[in-house]
């Protein structure tokens, strides 16, 4: 078939397109100790 | 079949590799202008671009900014090309005919990536990563890649009209900064705490590395865009290397006696911007017009820098200010200081007899402004509907890094 690698290529591409749309994101934590991170103290507000 | 000239090969080859450095660069630039907490996510924009766009450009963006033109409309190549189809060894005189046609792909792709990186600044610290993944690929499909045929491509309407972009003008740096300041103005301004967290540069070391980076990669940018081994490579590097010193100096100066310090975040915004300004001109101009490219754009930029505040757009890293504004001025002072001397394949503007070049290069830029602006609003309104832009306020205030990649930048 013609092109086959062309093909799968695109394939390839959009599947990894895809996934990034319907990953779940993973509960934050902080890498150097894997503790769940809190809401840092203090008022914010809009600029 | 055109012969392969080995000097311009490995000229052009050598520069795609300094415009690759760019973007890593930009990640360093932007990333040390932002808060302590947002320095990996500011990066990691500028990285994934690098590797996303790496793969649309071969898979379908450089068809449709390089390859035949659909129906001789001048907007947009054909897909005959996709998938890198019959781009081979074999030079395109359409566009460099001593180099194989793939090293001239090569160097367009490092455009094609820096330029969306570009906006990234504007929307720093605030948009969510999916969505700037998915604005990112279609921003490229949709602005960048018309853009670059009007302008580059065979065929390309603003080409055929005359327009000058020596490098990148209009393409990268006019579409980039109007699209930032469209992409601000629907994100809406960062969050602000009010607990004593400090503002602003986190690292202004980091911001000097990005901006020695992005000037060492700009000779590659504008000397590789002669597109060969040659004297007019030479006047490329020169006027690039000449408008970023001036234009450094001048912003130095301007800060200096506006704010009483000569500012090292000045400095380098200053260099940008006359790396931005002289893009358009570098290979029309004399070394003398660089140096006055340099002077005009400082003073544009850092103008209207002050003006941001009042504007109340929260472009957070300048991007319109120094790319907008910085590709406008060098775009129409290519209308005024363009000679034939320098490039025969171009032509005289304004100061050398040929009022005309003004006009094209104010339609050209006109165009980009209004193409960029309004496909970015109405990519940013479509993506509202499939995902949301922001983070959270929550995942604002305890930062990007954390929030959208978990890691932290530094554990001291």
């Amino acid at each position: 078939m013609p092109h086959m690698d062309i093909m799968i290529a695109f394939v390839s591409f959009f599947a990894l397109v895809a996934s990034w749309l319907v990953l779940p994101h993973a509960p934050v934590r902080r890498a150097a100790t894997d503790a769940p991170v809190e809401m840092p103290a203090g008022v914010v507000r809009a600029a | 079949m055109d012969k392969i000239n080995a000097g311009d090969t490995a000229w052009v080859l050598a520069s795609a590799a300094l415009v690759m450095l760019m973007t890593p660069g930009l990640g360093f630039f932007y990333g040390g202008l932002v808060r302590r907490k947002n320095v990996l996510s500011t990066v990691m924009h500028s990285f994934f671009v690098l590797c996303l766009i790496s793969v649309q450009w071969v898979l379908w963006g450089y068809s449709l900014a390089f390859g035949p033109d659909v129906k001789g409309w001048g907007f947009i190549g054909d897909l005959s090309w996709i998938g890198l189809r019959g781009v081979g060894v074999a030079p395109n005189a359409d566009y460099a005919a001593t180099i194989p046609h793939l090293a001239y792909m090569s160097f367009q792709t490092m455009f094609a990536v820096i330029t969306p990186a570009l906006i990234t600044g504007a929307f720093a610290e605030r948009k969510r990563f999916k969505a700037f993944v998915i604005f990112s690929l279609l921003w490229a499909t949709l602005v960048y890649d018309p853009i670059a045929h009007w302008v580059w491509g065979h065929g390309g309407w603003l080409g055929k009209m005359g327009a000058l972009d020596f490098a990148g003008g209009t393409v990268v740096h006019i579409s980039s900064g109007v699209s930032a300041l469209v992409a601000a103005w629907v994100l809406g301004p960062r969050i602000v705490h009010e607990d004593g967290e400090a503002g602003g540069p986190h690292d202004l070391t980091m911001v000097v590395l990005g901006a020695s980076l992005l000037w060492f990669g700009w000779f590659g940018f504008n000397a590789g865009s002669a597109l060969g081994a040659n004297g007019l490579a030479a006047w490329a590097f020169v006027n690039t290397n000449t408008a970023a010193a001036m234009a450094a100096l001048t912003w130095i100066t301007v800060s200096w006696a506006h704010k009483g310090v000569p500012s090292v975040a000045g400095a380098t915004a200053g260099a940008v911007a006359g790396l931005v300004a002289i893009t358009p001109a570098a290979g029309y101009v004399t070394p003398a017009a660089s140096i006055v490219i340099g002077l005009t754009v400082s003073l544009a930029c850092y103008g209207v820098v002050q003006l941001r505040d009042r504007i109340k757009i929260d472009d957070a890293l300048d991007v319109w200010a120094v790319h907008g504004i910085g590709g406008t001025v060098g775009a129409v002072l290519t209308g005024l200081f363009a000679t034939k001397s320098i490039n025969d394949a171009g032509n005289n503007g304004l100061f050398f007899g040929n009022p005309d070049q003004l006009r094209v290069q104010i339609v050209a830029v006109a165009a980009t402004w209004a193409y960029s602006a309004v496909m970015t609003f109405v990519i940013l309104k479509i993506l509202t509907f499939f995902v949301a832009l922001r983070v959270t306020e929550r995942e604002e205030a305890m930062g990007l890094d954390l929030t959208q990649h978990s890691e932290a930048a530094y554990s001291m």
